[in-house]
């Protein structure tokens, strides 16, 4: 007993530098994913801390700092109503990231669950899903997002609601996908022969081996969650003001575009900067998920 | 023969989405919390009126009478009427709709120009720093904001350099070509970084086939293994993309609309339900939803004619 202690004790450093080598392999392999990963940490620290960072309240006016270029007061300037933009950015990360991920990892659990379903048992639950995504394909992504809101209100909470419940469908078409052909293949085959249940065979054979690709996808579908959050904030059927949410504030800045060209610059960087984070986070899951694969 | 059985049945395959379709945009008004007719005469209609109202919207009668009454009218072209401008939304969707087209095949032609020639360049100077930079724009297009990209666009080409027109559209062809040059510019930055790196990818994956490897050992001038070998080829995943990429420009272009002050569709959606205008929100989604799935049907046909093995 206390011999297998001892070997176990020392084994340990070993498992734990081969493991940090294996890591530094991967990354100096796979760039891409390094930089992404330390980029979309970054940008949720930003998200999480803004409040703490940011040095005023995103929604104090100052009416005699109105419209202000950026200086060492104000490093981003400030909008028409004297608020600081740099606040308002460092507040709307929190906005915006949270509509891009939480819009995001819903869909993605509520997809795989019904691409699992429907892709390995099929019949009539299946027929309904193709049906589904017949219908949602249909209709232009912005058309469909407008449609719901304008059923349910603008606003943040139904901003959340209607990108959800778009958001799904894409997890499941693709899950079904995969698992259509996983379901046939020799590991899925064996395991039936073995007398796995059919809930064995989805949650440990089928899910682990599917669930890469949704994953991948699940980096594009934030970036373009955000991109939608913040182009609903833009048309005024998003984020409601004074929240400072940035597609809104861009659009606050429509009347001074020609005049204070940072009120519509810093907003739309930042979306950029969190969409780049987010996109060569995705480019580098890929190449590690694909290698992996092979 | 056996293509024209291919088109007959993928236009009755079309048939039960319509029906679904039909379905839930007539159920979009009615699912607005309120009375319908309220929700479309806004708070301050008298009861004559609401009740005038609900009369002609028939909701008196049972729902599925309503919907057989609503699929009648869509049927017959009225597509109900606009409570705020008071004319009936199909004269708006013919006044309108002309330009949202022509927006989305200027955005596509601008895409497919720019497209083609980066993702050759890309993939023929794989890994270099040409390479890297396209990947970067690509990566840039597809994290960008095309709202954003366009009031860029407009700051710069449009205030400060003066070269493109501000907004609104011309009074010739000609001129529209230049109005629509920075809105459909706008669109096709956005596409195009998804197409070239779907194109790119092609082209790599087409170079290493055997057919180009004989062309080649041919003694072919590489311009001619370029142009009727690899680009051929690669193309054809790209032209499947290209359908799809139309069908999202068509939602793209309400923003876009919005951002260029076009007198568009997408435009007068958006002012249409911050004006709680449901008819036209109603009407103009119905057109959408139509339109899109023409584009899905033709550019379906259009790929059993380049692939003829889709229609077997």
């Amino acid at each position: 007993m206390s011999s297998l202690a001892t070997t176990t004790t020392a084994a340990r450093p070993v498992l734990d530098r081969s493991r940090w080598e294996r890591t530094k392999r991967l990354a100096r392999r796979n760039p891409a994913l390094v930089v992404g990963l330390g980029l979309v940490s970054l940008v949720i620290l930003v998200g999480i801390f803004g409040p703490v960072l940011a040095p005023e309240s995103p929604t104090t006016q100052n009416y005699a700092a109105a419209v202000q270029a950026p200086s060492v007061a104000h490093p981003l300037g400030t909008d028409k109503f004297g608020r600081d933009q740099l606040s308002r950015v460092l507040y709307g990360a929190r906005i915006d990231l949270a509509v891009g991920i939480v819009t995001t990892v819903v869909p993605l659990a509520v997809g795989v669950i019904i691409g699992c379903v429907t892709g390995f048992y099929g019949g009539w639950v299946d027929t309904l899903l193709m049906r589904v995504i017949e219908i949602q394909v249909a209709f232009p992504f912005y058309v469909l997002l407008i449609a719901i809101i304008t059923i349910l209100g603008p606003g943040l909470l139904n901003l959340y609601v209607a990108l959800m419940l778009v958001g799904w469908v894409g997890f499941a078409r693709l899950i079904r996908g995969e698992v259509l052909v996983a379901k046939n293949l020799e590991y899925t085959v064996a395991a039936r022969t073995l007398g796995c249940s059919n809930r064995r065979i989805i949650l440990r054979h089928l899910l682990p081996n599917v669930i890469g690709p949704a994953l991948i996808f699940s980096m594009s579908v934030v970036v373009f969650h955000i991109l939608a959050g913040a182009s609903l904030g833009f048309l005024g059927l998003g984020v409601q003001p004074p929240n400072p949410e940035w597609g809104a504030m861009i659009a606050d800045s429509r009347e001074y575009m020609t005049t204070a060209w940072w009120l519509p610059t810093f907003p739309g960087l930042a979306i950029a900067v969190v969409g780049v984070a987010f996109s060569v986070f995705g480019d580098g899951l890929s190449d590690v998920l694909r290698t992996g694969a092979r | 023969m056996q293509r024209r059985t291919y088109t007959i049945h993928r236009v009755i395959q079309m048939i039960p989405t319509l029906v679904i379709l039909a379905i839930l945009i007539f159920l979009m008004i009615r699912a607005i919390p309120g009375d319908p007719a309220v929700t479309l005469l806004g708070v301050q209609a008298t009861p004559e009126n609401v009740a005038v109202m609900r009369h002609h919207l028939s909701l008196d009668q049972p729902l599925p009478v309503q919907f057989g009454i609503f699929v009648n009218q869509i049927v017959h072209g009225d597509l109900g009427r606009s409570t705020l401008v008071q004319i009936p939304v199909s004269t708006l969707v013919a006044q309108r709709l002309p330009l949202t087209l022509s927006l989305v095949v200027y955005a596509m032609v601008l895409a497919l120009l720019i497209t083609v020639p980066c993702a050759v360049i890309a993939a023929f100077n794989k890994g270099r720093l040409v390479d890297q930079l396209i990947r970067g724009y690509t990566i840039l297009g597809i994290s960008t904001p095309g709202f954003w990209v366009g009031i860029l666009l407009l700051i710069v080409l449009g205030v400060k350099v003066h070269v493109f027109p501000v907004g609104g559209i011309g009074t010739s062809p000609l001129q529209d070509l230049r109005y629509l040059f920075l809105p459909a510019l706008t669109l096709a930055l956005g596409v195009s970084a998804i197409l070239i790196r779907n194109l790119r990818d092609a082209i790599l994956s087409t170079l290493g086939a055997e057919h180009v490897t004989v062309a080649r050992a041919k003694g072919l001038h590489s311009q001619t293994v370029l142009l009727r070998h690899v680009l051929r080829n690669a193309l054809i995943s790209t032209v499947t993309l290209l359908g799809l990429y139309l069908g999202w420009l068509v939602g793209g272009s309400v923003i876009i609309e919005d951002v260029f002050a076009l007198p568009g569709m997408g435009s007068l959606m958006i002012s249409s339900i911050l004006g709680r205008d449901y008819a036209v929100v109603q009407g103009f989604t119905l057109v959408y939803a139509v339109l899109v799935l023409t584009i899905y049907l033709l550019t379906d046909l259009a790929y059993s004619f380049v692939d003829p093995r889709i229609a077997l």
